[in-house]
């Protein structure tokens, strides 16, 4: 079950192959990383890395993009932090929906960044930060904007506690189906340009709750008691 | 099921098996004896011994222990050999030294194995965290220990071992010692005994070469610190447990030794030990000083009336549900109601992993269950006190104030478990280096993460100037910020600003009491923030120097 891109090219492979994996095997990146050494592994490195199944990046993890720009990704993440957090405060000559649009598109850019080894254990922490920060912006002062925050809210700790005690991620499709961060970005987005967002945030919170409450318990109920 | 490898290998003053010393219950049986048991319920026992005690080995475990499979070994090589062929069972592989007297507190984490790869550390009062990053040679508490056979030094940084000694590798700058006994889980082992064939192969290649003096060059050679060594090496995650404080465990090796550490195992009361250890020492403030005072007696109460950690964790959501509906009413005394059901819900949110703790009782999915309660039960809080602010009046603005706070919590985790994985990584690609490296073990506190990283397989020797930090700028700003630490109520001042749990449920309390729903989010989002922008300044300060 785990992601072959999870496998740090400079240490030793894994001795035995079927370990789960652990939390500090989950390195953030390849330290002396000239622009995407990552030869050995599946696809290039990214930003964020083999911490990747934090970053829940749903269908945009069956892409086999990896670091492409010059830029560090964490770099774009930070900057896609700064525009939406300038057009929350109305400092853009741009519409919220406009504004938020730019930083989901730099997001997406920082995806495809250089990895910065330092610092790329902030990329999962801005990923969420964007998203949760956009649905704040976009649906607003409503109990669906709560509703939904919670609702992802189960996704993302499920993501890390499944990692941390069990060593598998979720697979992969239950992150294609939820549109990971950049889909469930998007689409509000578009309904923000087109004027229904309430709507639309009350839709992806009721469809979206049942399949990642079904998903997190079936998986869990077939889990064997002890580790 | 674990496999339990004894050594009885280490000899008394007089030149008898040390193992063989009076061990059990009023100083019947030997300590081989008891040890054998107590492992023997758990899985596989078998007992590595010198040829020519191989008839007293097998007369000390008649009485005691059946089924114990006994081998011999005359050389190191060959003792190392015969650990590397033991095949862990589907739990685990534990080695100690049969001359090790321990009571059951302090073994049974060991022999029951589950959870990580631990080494068993004398208990200490103080933790000598501060030793990791000073100059120079450190003496730890309890190093009289060390020089005693079965005794290696070791080196840890963050709880987790990065170095020890062995009698092939020496180590610098000691942080504690270990009292000969390791457990390895079930998915290190097989790591580990690859690790301890090459080093047979390398002693008898003559490549290493065992150190003369205090270990016996044979036998007697410390197969403990040897695994312990080959472990961190291979970059295996082993952690330092502490003896239980009120527990014992100590390795004897003279007769009255024995009979006194006999006598203290004996007088204490096993499941009192057992309770002292369940309550975790390292919490934040509120959760340390106001709940874990008293939550021993309710541990002991769900223990008696027959609950299982996993329905004190329902219970304690089952509370917390009460609170939040109790908030949602929007009324004085519905807040005043949700405040105390959430303080009782916290109590037992302590209690469940107390519990757990206690009766030895964990499950992967016990952990999951409490982790994600915590966070359920909270943010079912928030909605709770929004709902019950709309009920009193408020404007819908409440939302994305409850909301804000929701969001920020998650984001502050998600930056915990990032730079906890980060630090994690660092660590283990630092430790890994060839096992024919005799000296200097171990990075130092200031190599992790940002020396050269030892390239293993080209056999180099260990980092430049071991111990000489590449930057100073980096390590002055380091040991001046732990300075800091030194004024005394500081630490704690800080374990507070950074609002953990405790904090937070007693915050949500207090404020919903005093100030209604909205003052609760706009309190959490303030020193929410605050210790958030805290916490993540000084990560990314320090991984950037």
């Amino acid at each position: 079950m785990s992601d072959p891109r999870d496998s740090h090219p400079d240490a030793a492979p894994p001795p035995v192959p079927t370990a789960p994996l652990r939390l500090d095997q989950m390195t953030a990146t390849p330290r002396h990383d000239p622009a995407g050494s990552g030869a050995g592994q599946d696809g290039p490195p990214r930003p964020g890395g083999p911490l990747d199944p934090l970053c829940d990046d749903g269908p945009l993890d069956l892409l086999p993009v990896g670091a492409t720009l010059p830029v560090p990704g964490t770099v774009l993440l930070v900057l896609a932090l700064l525009v939406m957090g300038a057009t929350a405060g109305g400092w853009l000559p741009l519409a919220t929906w406009q504004g938020a649009a730019v930083a989901v598109v730099l997001g997406l850019a920082s995806r495809v960044g250089r990895p910065l080894a330092r610092l790329d254990w902030l990329v999962p922490a801005g990923l969420r930060a964007l998203e949760y920060s956009l649905v704040l912006l976009l649906v607003g002062a409503s109990g669906w904007s709560f509703a939904l925050l919670a609702t992802l809210a189960v996704r993302h700790y499920d993501i890390v506690y499944r990692v941390r005690l069990r060593g598998t991620a979720p697979p992969v499709w239950i992150g294609a189906v939820t549109g990971g961060w950049f889909g469930r970005s998007a689409v509000l987005v578009a309904a923000a340009a087109f004027g229904p967002v309430g709507v639309v945030a009350a839709v992806m919170t009721v469809v979206l709750a049942p399949v990642i409450t079904a998903e997190l318990v079936t998986s869990w109920l077939t889990h064997t008691r002890e580790s | 099921m674990t496999t339990t490898l004894l050594l009885a290998t280490v000899a008394t003053a007089k030149g008898k098996p040390a193992a063989c010393l009076p061990g059990g219950a009023g100083g019947d049986g030997t300590l081989l004896g008891r040890l054998a048991r107590a492992a023997g319920a758990y899985g596989r026992v078998a007992v590595l011994t010198r040829p020519e005690w191989a008839g007293r080995v097998a007369d000390a475990l008649a009485g005691d222990a059946e089924h114990v499979t006994v081998y011999t070994a005359s050389t190191a090589p060959a003792a190392l050999r015969t650990l590397s062929d033991l095949r862990a069972d589907d739990v685990g592989l534990t080695i100690a030294q049969g001359h090790l007297a321990a009571d059951d507190a302090a073994l049974t984490p060991l022999l029951d194995g589950h959870g990580p790869s631990v080494v068993l550390t004398p208990g200490s009062a103080r933790p000598l965290r501060r030793a990791a990053t000073d100059d120079g040679p450190d003496q730890p508490a309890g190093s009289d220990a060390v020089g005693q056979p079965g005794c290696a030094a070791i080196r840890t940084v963050r709880g987790r071992v990065v170095g020890a000694s062995s009698p092939a590798h020496r180590l610098a700058r000691p942080t504690g010692s270990t009292v000969g006994a390791l457990h390895l889980a079930a998915r290190d082992a097989p790591v580990v005994t690859d690790a301890v064939d090459e080093l047979a192969g390398l002693l008898e290649d003559g490549t290493i070469s065992l150190r003369e003096g205090a270990d016996d060059p044979g036998p007697a050679t410390d197969l403990v610190a040897l695994a312990l060594v080959a472990a961190v090496r291979r970059g295996v995650q082993v952690g330092a447990r502490a003896t239980p404080r009120k527990g014992t465990a100590a390795l004897v090796t003279s007769t009255a030794d024995a009979m006194e550490a006999v006598r203290r195992i004996d007088r204490s009361d096993e499941e009192a030990v057992r309770l002292d250890d369940a309550v975790k020492r390292d919490d934040g403030w509120f959760t340390t000083f106001l709940v874990s005072s008293y939550s021993p007696i309710v541990v002991r109460w769900t223990d008696r009336v027959g609950l299982t950690p996993d329905a004190v964790t329902l219970l304690s959501m089952l509370i917390g549900v009460v609170a939040a509906i109790a908030f949602a009413a929007g009324t004085d005394a519905g807040l005043l109601t949700g405040a105390i059901a959430l303080q009782a819900a916290f109590l037992f949110d302590c209690v469940d992993g107390q519990l757990a703790r206690f009766q030895r009782r964990f499950t992967v999915r016990g952990a999951w269950l409490d982790a994600m309660f915590d966070r359920g039960k909270e943010y079912v809080v928030y909605g709770g006190l929004a709902i019950g602010g709309i009920q009193a009046g408020d404007d819908p603005s409440i939302w994305l104030l409850a909301a804000g706070a929701l969001a920020l919590q998650t984001v502050r985790h998600t930056l915990d478990l990032g730079y906890a994985a980060q630090q994690a990584a660092d660590i283990s690609r630092s430790v890994r280096r060839p096992l024919e490296d005799p000296g200097e073990d171990g990075p130092s506190f200031w190599e992790i993460g940002h020396a050269e990283t030892p390239t293993g397989a080209d056999g180099d020797s260990g980092p430049d100037g071991a111990g000489r930090p590449r930057v100073p700028l980096r390590r002055r700003v380091i040991l001046a910020l732990r300075r800091v630490d030194d004024v005394p109520g500081l630490r704690w001042v800080k374990r507070i600003v950074v609002l953990p749990i405790g904090e937070r449920f007693a915050l949500i309390s207090l404020v919903a009491v005093l100030g209604g729903p909205r003052a609760v989010f706009v309190a959490l989002l303030l020193w929410g923030g605050l210790a958030t922008a805290y916490l993540a300044a000084g990560r990314i300060v320090r991984s950037m120097l």
